[in-house]
């Protein structure tokens, strides 16, 4: 399915219902820096599909977050896309201008932050704020919106909603500020919610209500998740596909079950195993050693390669290329040898 | 039997709260209520809970950085004297801390190897020398190379921060450690292997430890004994193992039972606790947890439990603690 280039108008970008809704191909980013241009992403291909959980992991700095917010047309300052598209529903959208931009991220990309306190607007009131959404973007009366905003929050758990609406942001806790972003970001009805760290602020048993919330949104809306986050119980616990990212490339990719049990890529046996887990006893877990590169150093080869214990001096060579392996995609030269 | 190095005693905290208007009536906030806690020799001590469950008051407690309202801490069987400076100063270096936070524990403008050995010099240890080559010795041991001595921490990556601040509180060799959170803010892979580094220095200098963290997994995996405090109460302490494969208490139960398991295939029970923990602690009647527990009766909103043993070294404080195994 290629995208077509053409350009389109919201209304023709809400009919049918493609498969894949989000697809981004050969993305490279990079950010102009005094020493020249430094390759933030590399070569990024990725799909959401509709109805779908995709999860981002990875070391931060590997270009998760980076990769969410060039699909929404987000680049922060100084950074530009040098190659590859983005497209969603089948229309290219990384070559629009801002104010259409601005409308697909309204209506059918909507976003959840990491700090909900802080992503949420301190002066106005949590009505208010989610009421915006639904007069701007669904055109609903006043009356309609305080319905629908208090249906919103019960929706996603939050008690006594009517008390809830004349609440500021600073008054509520994390978890139920939480709530009250995941409102707002299903307010416009979106068919893609990506979510960056949504639970990591959160302390755990407030967590698995979140979670929670997440799955079972996902099942009665349908709506699709690009969730950003480095716990991979988290991942685990949710996600129906996995993309694993190591400086500012995919390495693996798989669907869940496939790649907690049959890991390929070196990195992400090492993340799997480096972890302290509830579920095992004492001292069972393999750091991996050394740090992640930071992205203004130029590696050859594979990125990996210095702290990879199956490296081979070829491997600082040549990059190497995701090849499909069964359901996954790996990027390892060694991947034929290590199974 | 031996005698633990240290011991609190029914420690009570609380702090003023601020006015919610201009002439309103001044509230207090109880942080920690009736905590009684005991660290052996060759002892690592887990303390968990959510935040805000007055983990880090009971650390700062415990290293006398602040003084309780109520109850004694007693450090190798000697109280804390809060008032003598000169022998609270004294004790301190048997006593060390280390925060979340490496940055904001460093100076950003005094070069690594003068941080490391800054201690040695406050206590008028050695010659200048000396004490830079004992830095030298002991920034090695945490697993930095040279190359670090002579740089700033703004220049270093967190994990490399955060060894530094684990030399400097190892440098005089003491004999009890707090670690409160040590490696929230490090990146999934640094948090692994600073876990190792703090239970190989534990191990190879014999250190007492007290281990705060919200994150069970690692606590599971560094303490020998583990307290799970809510809303300032301690309210199940038990040995690591028992704890984790048979928690006693409903909170333990659903503390453990939410943290996720890399594991897509595991068959695990949820417990999914409604709510959050309440705000107003003060009008708070019965068991501190009786507002979300999934086993609450009448009486547990009325009459607060009292700490019973269930087995050795196994307390719990609730009306109907379970034994079967639940993991």
């Amino acid at each position: 399915m290629s995208a077509t280039d053409e350009p389109i108008t919201l209304e023709e970008l809400a009919l049918g219902d493609p498969p894949t809704l989000l697809q981004i191909k050969s993305l490279t980013v990079v950010f102009d820096t005094e020493t020249g241009p430094v390759e933030a992403l590399r070569d990024i291909t990725l799909t959401v599909s509709t109805g779908e959980v995709l999860c981002l992991v990875g070391e931060s700095g590997c270009g998760k977050t980076l990769t969410a917010l060039t699909a929404m047309g987000l680049l922060p300052h100084g950074a530009r896309i040098v190659g590859g598209s983005v497209s969603f529903a089948e229309h290219r959208i990384d070559n629009r201008p801002e104010n259409i931009m601005g409308a697909i991220r309204g209506r059918e990309i909507t976003m959840i932050f990491q700090e909900p306190v802080a992503a949420l607007n301190p002066v106005h009131s949590v009505g208010s704020q989610i009421g915006e959404v639904l007069s701007l973007r669904r055109g609903l009366s006043r009356r309609e919106v305080r319905a629908e905003t208090v249906a919103l929050l019960r929706r996603v758990g939050v008690t006594a909603p009517e008390e809830r609406l004349s609440s500021f942001p600073h008054e509520l806790s994390g978890g139920i500020a939480q709530r009250v972003m995941i409102a707002m970001a299903l307010a416009a009805e979106p068919r893609l919610i990506i979510a960056d760290e949504p639970t990591t602020a959160l302390d755990v048993t407030i967590q698995a209500q979140i979670l929670e919330l997440l799955r079972k949104l996902k099942c009665e809306l349908g709506t699709a998740l690009l969730l950003i986050n480095h716990d991979l119980g988290v991942v685990a616990e949710i996600a129906d596909r996995v993309a694993v990212m190591y400086a500012g490339r995919i390495v693996e990719e798989a669907p869940v079950r496939t790649l907690f049990a049959l890991p390929r890529h070196p990195y992400t046996r090492a993340l799997l195993r480096s972890r302290p887990r509830i579920d095992t006893p004492s001292q069972d877990f393999t750091p991996i050693p050394g740090t992640a590169p930071s992205l203004m150093t130029s590696t050859q080869g594979c990125a990996f390669a210095p702290r990879c214990t199956s490296v081979r001096p070829y491997c600082s060579d040549t990059v190497p290329v995701l090849e499909v392996l069964g359901p996954s995609r790996v990027a390892c030269h060694r991947v034929g040898e290590l199974n | 039997m031996n005698q633990p190095l240290v011991e609190a005693k029914g420690l009570w905290r609380s702090y003023a709260r601020p006015r919610k208007t201009l002439f309103g009536r001044r509230t207090r906030l109880t942080a920690v209520r009736d905590v009684t806690l005991t660290i052996g020799p060759g002892e690592t001590l887990g303390l968990v809970g959510e935040s805000g469950s007055g983990k880090s008051t009971v650390g700062r407690l415990i290293l006398g950085l602040e003084a309780p309202d109520a109850g004694e801490v007693l450090f190798d069987g000697r109280s804390l004297e809060m008032d003598n400076r000169h022998a609270w100063r004294e004790e301190r270096r048997n006593k060390q801390l280390i925060f979340q936070d490496p940055l904001g524990a460093l100076n950003p403008r005094h070069r690594v190897l003068d941080q490391v050995a800054e201690p040695l010099e406050v206590f008028g240890t050695g010659s200048m020398a000396s004490r830079r080559d004992k830095a030298r010795q002991m920034l090695r041991r945490v697993g930095l190379s040279d190359s670090v001595l002579e740089r700033f921490p703004n220049a270093l990556s967190g994990g490399q921060r955060q060894r530094i601040v684990i030399a400097r509180a190892l440098i005089l060799r003491p004999r009890f450690l707090v670690c409160d959170e040590p490696i929230s803010a490090l990146d999934v892979s640094m948090q692994a292997q600073v876990v190792r580094l703090l239970a190989e220095v534990r191990d190879e200098f014999g250190l007492v430890m007290l281990f705060i963290s919200h994150d069970l997994a690692v606590v599971r995996h560094i303490a020998h004994k583990v307290a799970v405090m809510y809303l300032g109460e301690i309210v199940e302490t038990a040995p690591v193992e028992a704890l984790f494969s048979s928690p006693a208490h409903p909170y333990t139960q659903a503390l453990i039972s939410a943290v996720p398991v890399p594991d897509p295939e595991a068959d695990r029970i949820r417990i999914l606790l409604d709510g959050e923990p309440p705000q107003r602690l003060d009008d708070l009647k019965g068991c501190p947890f009786h507002t979300r527990c999934p086993r609450r009766q009448t009486v547990c909103a009325e009459r607060a439990p009292d700490p019973v043993i269930i087995d050795t070294d196994r307390v719990v404080s609730c009306h109907f603690p379970t034994l079967e195994q639940v993991a």
